[in-house]
């Protein structure tokens, strides 16, 4: 039965992910039930740090999805792979690890709800974009990048600020 | 799940609300017509041990081992589009068996419990988060539960050809007793096979015949399928020229039958010339709705693109006016807690004994936190008014634009078709003086192209429609 269960609410979500198409939000691949690509931009045209860029969220789901929280990064992209032909980059960003790891009490095992969707989850990291004007990345990343050999949903972040 | 009672299998639903109401139906008609009770128990019965021995196998979706159908009310598709306030913000179906929390949120029961099991100790609402228990859900008044009984499903068998609609709650007595593609025991006694019931008469349709085509040994049960498929000698008429074409060559010759009538390829945008396919070609080639069919295409397409654009802003805006009362609630709630312990300053009973002072503080975190949020939000709503106005500005001048292109083409057009005419007058003229014909046709090339800007600004227009495009 494993997998039934968010096969059912992923099929659901997919033709309304195709059709929405919210500005600055776009479905890449969705080619099965268990990792979709979304490309998200920041709306804000004048915006120091995003501005005309483009960033690739890779959505990985567990056959426990939406009870589970998906595991989701952001993950780089030569640009002859693009639909758009320029290549994808880990933004700057102080909850953002350079590999692509994202800080967000949303997407931890406590701070997850099955009511959130992928939609909604793209929606909250473009926002958390569009309200960060500091070109750094967090405390310690060389050495988290260079020794973590978790998987994104292993990884137990003291979240060290309160609006990590 | 894993191990389905008997009961549950007969069933097929584990909610009891279900359960009761459907026994109540099955009562009306018991007593309605005995001896077909007494047959239907009968075949329940037989089924029931049929079923026995493989009933520990976990069960597939739509599996129908030994003609039995199991289905899974979650796997239900609906008949009609189900209101928003209706679906489960969880499983993104229709509520099924639905609870509420003291908040009044709502989930089906199983989802809810699956959420709640998930979290780890201090369990608060999936939508908004406040504290809760698993033993704070309450069922919903039973006539709503009815109501989603009443939504209309397809039937479960529909990918074997029932289309059937059907109120959610009689599915299982729909599978039981009336739907024509479930299977049942075969009425001959000395046979054990099943078949769809809308063919199951009085005599056993598994007795092998010969073919009438090929002669070779086939079940009347699969002899359409056999001829539609294995047969090698079967034909089959052409509806359109009466024509017999073999099995092997159908697919081939309904897409070129030159007897089908077909329509313009421009229907769609009003051409309403219909033809046998042997004359359409012609038509297509003089149709003046088939050559401006990708501009038209092209339009409707940014048309609806605006049209999602908006409906986009519409629910973001929602979202925040949600966003909005929740923290209205917050605030009151605060508001309300801070009354209460000012009011009651010695309250030795209360579980927490913490300092007034400590709380207050809390409070007055908490207060800034929410005007900080407030003013977020606001700013939010601010953005979306502006993108709003933004995007449906450039929508009209888009459309402006679109208007003044099509005037364009219409010119064009009208000059090219008298130029045509020019063409063949002179070339009446000269008949016979070829070379001369010609140059007078490069001359009338020269000509439009200097004395029409109109290809420049066409591709003007169209730069612009791509950069709009390029920025959503
Ligand atoms: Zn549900
Ligand atoms: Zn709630
Ligand atoms: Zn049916
Ligand atoms: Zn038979
Ligand atoms: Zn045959
Ligand atoms: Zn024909
Ligand atoms: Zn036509």
């Amino acid at each position: 039965m494993a997998g039934a269960f968010a096969s059912r609410r992923l099929q659901r979500e997919l033709p309304k992910l195709q059709a929405t198409t919210s500005p600055g939000i776009k479905l890449v691949s969705a080619t099965d039930l268990q990792e979709w690509l979304i490309d998200i931009q920041v709306m804000d045209s004048a915006h120091p740090l995003y501005a005309g860029q483009t960033y690739r969220l890779r959505f990985r789901f567990s056959g426990k999805y939406p009870i589970e929280a998906p595991e989701v990064m952001f993950i780089r992209a030569t640009a002859a792979s693009c639909w758009d032909q320029k290549p994808r980059s880990i933004p700057m960003h102080p909850h953002i690890y350079s590999n692509g790891i994202i800080c967000l009490d949303l997407l931890d095992k406590a701070g997850w709800s099955p009511v959130q969707n992928v939609e909604s989850v793209s929606m909250s990291l473009q926002s958390m974009l569009a309200g960060n004007y500091k070109n750094e990345r967090p405390e310690g990343d060389e050495v988290f990048v260079r020794t973590n050999t978790q998987r994104p949903r292993d990884v137990n972040f003291e979240f060290h600020d309160d609006d990590c | 799940m894993d191990d389905p009672s008997v009961d549950e299998l007969l069933m097929g639903d584990p909610s009891s609300s279900v359960l009761s109401d459907r026994l109540l139906s099955d009562q009306e008609a018991l007593t309605e017509s005995r001896s077909y009770t007494r047959l239907m128990d009968a075949d329940l019965r037989a089924r029931l041990q049929l079923r026995r021995p493989t009933s520990s196998r976990t069960i597939s979706n739509k599996s129908t081992e030994n003609g039995f159908s199991v289905w899974d009310i979650r796997n239900l598709e609906y008949a009609t589009e189900v209101d928003d306030n209706l679906m489960c913000p969880i499983c993104h179906s229709p509520f099924v068996s639905p609870a509420a929390l003291k908040c009044q949120h709502i989930f089906c029961r199983q989802c809810l419990s699956e959420a709640l099991s998930h979290q780890q100790d201090n369990k608060t609402c999936p939508t908004c988060r406040r504290p809760t228990s698993s033993n704070s859900m309450v069922a919903l008044p039973k006539v709503i539960c009815r109501m989603l009984e009443e939504l209309r499903v397809k039937c479960p068998l529909a990918f074997r050809g029932c289309n059937e609609i059907i109120p959610r709650g009689n599915v299982q007595t729909h599978l039981d007793r009336y739907c024509g593609y479930e299977e049942v025991l075969c009425p001959s006694e000395d046979c054990d096979q099943y078949l769809p019931r809308r063919l199951a008469g009085k005599e056993c349709l598994h007795e092998p015949l010969p073919c009438p085509d090929c002669g070779e040994e086939v079940s009347l049960l699969n002899l359409n399928n056999h001829r539609m498929g294995s047969c090698k000698v079967a034909e089959i008429i052409c509806t359109d020229c009466s024509s017999s074409v073999p099995k092997s060559m159908y697919e081939d010759h309904i897409t070129s039958c030159m007897e089908t009538v077909l329509k313009c390829t421009a229907s769609k945008y009003g051409c309403d010339f219909t033809a046998k396919r042997s004359v359409m070609q012609e038509h297509i080639e003089s149709c003046a709705l088939v050559k401006l069919a990708p501009t038209i295409a092209l339009q409707n397409d940014r048309l609806g693109e605006h049209a999602r654009a908006l409906k986009h802003l519409q629910q973001k805006n929602a979202v925040h006016e949600a966003f909005l009362d929740t923290v209205k609630d917050t605030l009151a709630t605060i508001a309300s807690a801070d009354l209460a312990t000012s009011s009651l300053p010695s309250d030795s009973a209360a579980p927490f004994d913490s300092p007034l002072s400590h709380l207050l503080s809390l409070h007055e975190a908490l207060r800034e936190e929410v005007s900080r949020v407030s003013a977020a939000v606001s700013d939010l709503d601010a953005k979306t008014d502006t993108a709003f106005l933004n995007s449906s500005l450039r929508a009209k001048e888009e459309a402006a634009h679109r208007d003044a292109v099509l005037a364009q083409l219409r010119v064009q057009l009208q000059w090219l078709v008298s130029s045509r005419l020019q063409g063949i007058h002179a070339a009446r003229a000269g008949a016979g003086a070829l070379g001369i014909s010609d140059t007078r046709r490069n001359s009338n090339d020269a000509e439009s192209s200097s004395a029409r800007p109109l290809p420049s600004t066409r591709r003007g227009s169209d730069g612009l429609g791509n950069g709009g495009r390029e920025k959503l």
